[in-house]
């Protein structure tokens, strides 16, 4: 079972589930879905300013889709295990 | 101390004392013998009317005798002794007249010899093979004390004085002269006897220094050797030395290069490589760029708490989430937040 596996609550009173985290780069990507949105899935990019934790979009089409391709992998294996 | 026939010419020196002093010895000793001949010819004259009075004494007495012999009268005699009497008070005073006359050309004689002797014994100084400038002023004092007649000795002083002036000037010249000579004596570096210590030393073969360009001068085709930033320039690409990493002995062929180099004689004309000043405002920190993230739509996470099993195993197995999210994944385009 992945520990990684947790809702974020936003500043914007939204809440995802984060479904998947990776480090590409140096850098942490997540895979969420809206708690109240099945259908909003995206991946973005946590960064740290002043210790302070924010997730931005990824306008990096190339980036996305390789994260996607990553992401996907990882979705099966869990798919697997919750079988 | 540097003797004074160093510093002076003392044959030109000599020289010019000579017919200064000379001249002033031949022209006082023309007039003293002038003044001694204006003497004697009145003397002689003095003694003309000397002899004179003598004979007119001698007449008058003769007078004086046939008047008496003659049974002359007493006023005649008396007229006779009273001339006889005026004549030989002027035979008196001619008499003393000679003798003051005498006594002149006395001391006027005495003066010529003594301007005589002193020319003689300032000739004989001067001619001195080793006298220097110091002893003939002595001399020439000396000359001054012997000599008796005022006019004389001053114009020896004054003499004295002049050539005490020559001399400062005399000097002055010389060691303007002597300083000038020895400024221009330039003092070349004798390469032959550099060691190799002490070029390693000058020529830093193995350190990073890069040639500054700007310090290469064209001074026809000279290489520079810049003990500023320790490496040799060549003004000429064509003439660079090819330098190996690690043998430093065998860098230069220095016979070659030596005898072309020029040192500088001051850091002034030494043009060092200039170093600029790093600002911090020009600094640019890679990668991170915070201000970035402020134009872009971030989200803060306000936190994070775990999900529970019961709800991943819905969401993973679910039949309505997992094609959305297979859905997501497979294509190629992203989405907002």
């Amino acid at each position: 079972m992945s520990s990684n596996k947790q809702i974020l609550k936003l500043e914007n009173n939204r809440e995802y589930f984060k479904l998947q985290e990776i480090n590409h780069g140096g850098i942490n990507y997540f895979l969420i879905m809206n708690v109240d949105n099945e259908s909003d899935i995206k991946i973005v990019k946590k960064i740290l300013i002043d210790d302070e934790d924010y997730i931005i979009d990824i306008e990096d089409e190339k980036l996305l889709t390789e994260l996607k391709s990553k992401f996907k992998s990882m979705v099966d294996e869990d798919k697997e295990i919750f079988k | 101390m540097e003797s004074m026939d160093e510093i002076l010419d003392l044959d030109e020196l000599q020289e010019g004392i000579l017919d200064d002093t000379l001249k002033d010895f031949m022209v006082k000793d023309e007039q003293a013998a002038k003044l001694l001949k204006e003497k004697i010819d009145e003397l002689n004259n003095e003694g003309e009317k000397l002899s004179q009075k003598e004979e007119e004494i001698k007449s008058l007495e003769e007078s004086n005798r046939e008047k008496i012999s003659s049974n002359a009268s007493p006023d005649e005699l008396i007229e006779i002794a009273g001339k006889l009497k005026e004549a030989e008070s002027e035979l008196s005073k001619i008499t003393d007249n000679i003798k003051k006359l005498e006594s002149e050309r006395e001391e006027l004689i005495e003066t010529k010899n003594n301007i005589e002797k002193s020319k003689q014994e300032y000739i004989k100084n001067l001619n001195s093979t080793n006298s220097d400038y110091d002893e003939q002023m002595k001399k020439i004092s000396e000359a001054i004390e012997v000599c008796d007649n005022p006019t004389l000795k001053q114009v020896l002083n004054d003499v004295k004085l002049a050539k005490e002036k020559e001399l400062a000037v005399l000097q002055e010249k010389r060691n303007s002269e002597l300083k000038t000579v020895l400024n221009d004596v330039k003092k070349q570096p004798d390469f032959s006897k550099l060691d190799q210590d002490m070029l390693n030393d000058k020529i830093d073969i193995n350190s990073n220094n890069e040639i500054n360009k700007d310090t290469v001068q064209n001074n026809n085709d000279k290489v520079i050797l810049d003990v500023v930033n320790n490496y040799p320039i060549l003004d000429d690409a064509e003439e660079k030395v090819d330098i190996p990493a690690n043998d430093s002995s065998d860098l230069i062929n220095l016979g070659s290069i030596l005898s072309n180099v020029e040192i500088k004689e001051t850091n002034d004309s030494i043009e060092k490589p200039s170093l600029n000043n790093i600002s911090v405002d020009d600094l640019v920190l890679p990668d991170v760029n915070i201000s970035d993230y402020n134009n872009q739509n971030k989200v803060k996470i306000i936190f994070e708490k775990n999900v529970p099993n019961a709800l991943l195993k819905e969401i993973f197995t679910s039949s309505r989430i997992m094609p959305v999210l297979y859905d997501y994944l497979d294509n190629k385009g992203g989405s907002l937040i």
